[in-house]
């Protein structure tokens, strides 16, 4: 049985060794990412890259540091015709030419590279794969997801409420964006997250459903769908102003290209549905303290704003 | 005896205090350069304390960005965020103010207030170029004192245009202004000119600003400061007697309208205990927290910086 590592995903971490495991390899799942993976990845990376691209660059090397042969890889075929993504597309690329450069022996598979693609790759590290594993593996890994979703993101309606919204790894993965589920719920707020995974594969094969009063308010302000998520940012704002939440959180990788694109819209649609809107771009030298600052500082002016 | 309020601001560059009566008249205010949070602390309420023999401290309230750890020393009733305190002291002052703007040493705020209700906020995030670091940076580059800046930058005549989007690469915009024979006031008030730019321009995105403006914060007292923001803004901006004190002046009035039955203050005569910090990495899981312990008189009564109580020493 051959050893695979994989980018960790917070909370989701879990269910990409349960997909490891079922695909019929030895999951060898990287340290939780600290300062020590956050420096190894922005050592290798070039110094505007968004961030994600850095802490996952990281989390590879860290797993291939401890004996993984195989990675598997988040990111598209490039050859494919792709619209709707941003540079997270070339992620996996780039990042298997960096860790080749730097001595690492492995092979990368690309996950979600869609159709024959994906399951001739695996059978190149693993030629006794069936289809049969890789369905119930599918199976168990969603499951897994669902598992998880219930545990962390389940949305409890508090005084205040907040929805989160922008780029989905910084929303997902604790470890950059400080736990700021968490840091907010201990202030006594609601917290919603509109991203989650489920969406996002749901969303990759067009399951998922969308509210078309909420698309031609978006188009008003932002005339086509752009990825990462920067479009489901404006929408989600929309959606929270409309179900009275009191504010907006909009966290974003610096120099994330959807994100900061959509800022403007996106402040423009706060001022139009009143909805009060903080943005935190997240990078290696943002201070944990002045984050929580804010945070507080938010929290309270929505506070003080309901009396 | 009279009753009255502290408020404190532990600020990254000074800590200030204020003493308010119970009517919310400021009877006496010290500011402090930090100079290390336990002796600045010790200092302030040692003077405070000489000069006021007769006061019954019945509330107290911190904020600042040291207001964590300050508050473990002192014993506080209240903790607030400094935006929320700096906009109560300014309401407290000119209630019909519609924006506010706070420039300190490390960080600039600027809010927004409609009806005498705090709506919207922003603070710099990833850079301090719109901050009073930057002046100091490139007074101590020129060799000048911070003190002198304004007065020599107001005699200017032609203002040198210079980058401030970043504090590091404006000095040396400066210093190469500098190389090619310009005068220093021309530089000095292109600093500040830059300076408020950056300040506008990064925070004030996608914001109505209107009338009454307040200016609170170190930076208001510096002249050239101001003067180029009033050109920026194109309107007069009000700088307030207590303009560095806002924020523990809001402090000082939040800690009265909640007023605690029996404050937590440990008094004045506390500040003489003898305080110590040690620093120490927790090992219990990948977060390695940075905890400091503080010891009064070598016992332990607090510590900060832990996520979980997992690595607490008890010593």
């Amino acid at each position: 049985m051959k050893k695979a590592t994989f980018p960790r995903m917070g909370h989701y971490t879990e269910a990409f060794e349960t997909l490891t495991r079922e695909l019929g390899y030895e999951p060898i799942t990287p340290p939780k990412t600290t300062q020590e993976t956050i420096k190894l990845g922005v050592k290798h990376s070039s110094d505007f890259v968004c961030f994600p691209f850095k802490t996952t660059l990281g989390n590879l090397i860290q797993g291939l540091d401890k004996g993984a042969e195989v990675i598997i890889g988040v990111g598209v075929n490039p050859s494919k015709r792709v619209l709707e993504t941003c540079r997270f597309n070339f992620y996996s690329h780039i990042q298997e030419k960096i860790l080749k450069r730097l001595g690492y022996k492995f092979d990368m598979i690309y996950i979600m590279s869609g159709g024959t693609n994906i399951l001739q790759s695996l059978k190149r590290t693993n030629p006794n794969l069936s289809y049969f594993q890789v369905l119930k593996a599918i199976k168990k890994t969603w499951s897994k997801i669902k598992e998880i979703e219930e545990r962390e993101y389940c949305f409890e309606k508090k005084d205040i409420n907040i929805g989160l919204v922008g780029e989905i790894y910084t929303l997902l993965e604790q470890s950059v964006n400080y736990d700021i589920i968490n840091k907010l719920k201990k202030l006594g707020v609601g917290v919603h997250m509109s991203l989650t995974l489920s969406w996002f594969l749901k969303h990759q094969i067009h399951l998922t459903k969308e509210d078309k009063e909420i698309v031609n308010e978006v188009k008003k302000y932002f005339p086509k769908r752009i990825g990462g998520h920067g479009w489901e940012s404006l929408y989600n704002t929309i959606y929270y102003a409309k179900n009275n939440f009191d504010g907006v959180i909009h966290l974003l990788p610096m120099s994330c290209m959807a994100e900061t694109l959509v800022e403007m819209p996106m402040n423009m649609i706060g001022e139009d549905y009143k909805i009060p809107i903080y943005r935190f771009p997240i990078d290696d030298n943002i201070s944990e303290v002045n984050l929580v600052n804010r945070l507080e500082a938010f929290v309270e002016m929505l506070k003080r704003r309901g009396i | 005896m009279i009753d009255v309020a502290l408020g404190f601001d532990i600020g990254n560059g000074t800590i200030k205090i204020v003493v308010l009566s119970e009517k919310k008249k400021v009877i006496d205010s010290v500011y402090l350069k930090n100079v290390g949070i336990i002796n600045t602390l010790q200092k302030g309420l040692k003077i405070i304390y000489k000069r006021n023999k007769n006061i019954n401290v019945i509330s107290c309230g911190m904020s600042g960005a040291g207001r964590n750890f300050a508050s473990k020393i002192v014993g506080v009733d209240i903790l607030k965020t400094e935006i929320l305190a700096f906009s109560i002291g300014c309401l407290h002052f000119i209630p019909n103010a519609n924006t506010l703007m706070d420039m300190g040493q490390e960080d600039g705020k600027m809010l927004i207030i409609r009806d005498k209700v705090l709506v919207d906020f922003t603070m710099n995030s990833i850079c301090s170029a719109g901050c009073g670091s930057y002046l100091e940076n490139v007074a101590v580059r020129f060799g000048i004192k911070i003190e002198d800046f304004a007065g020599m930058a107001l005699k200017s005549t032609h203002p040198i245009s210079i980058s401030g989007k970043c504090a590091v690469f404006g000095t040396s915009n400066c210093v190469s202004k500098l190389n090619s024979g310009s005068k220093i006031e021309d530089i000095l008030m292109g600093v500040s000119e830059s300076l408020v730019r950056n300040f506008i321009y990064t925070l004030s995105k996608n914001k109505e600003l209107k009338p009454p403006y307040i200016f609170g914060g170190g930076i208001s007292l510096n002249k050239s400061v101001v003067q180029s923001l009033e050109k920026e803004l194109n309107h007069k901006v009000i700088i307030l007697k207590y303009s560095t004190f806002l924020t523990a002046i809001g402090m000082a009035i939040l800690s009265l309208e909640d007023r605690p039955k029996k404050t937590k203050f440990k008094g004045f005569l506390n500040m003489n205990n003898e305080f110590t910090t040690k620093t120490y990495y927790g090992t219990g899981c990948t977060n390695e927290c940075e905890i400091t312990q503080l010891f009064k008189n070598k016992e332990l009564i607090g510590y900060i910086g832990n996520r979980c109580e997992k690595c607490i020493k008890k010593k």
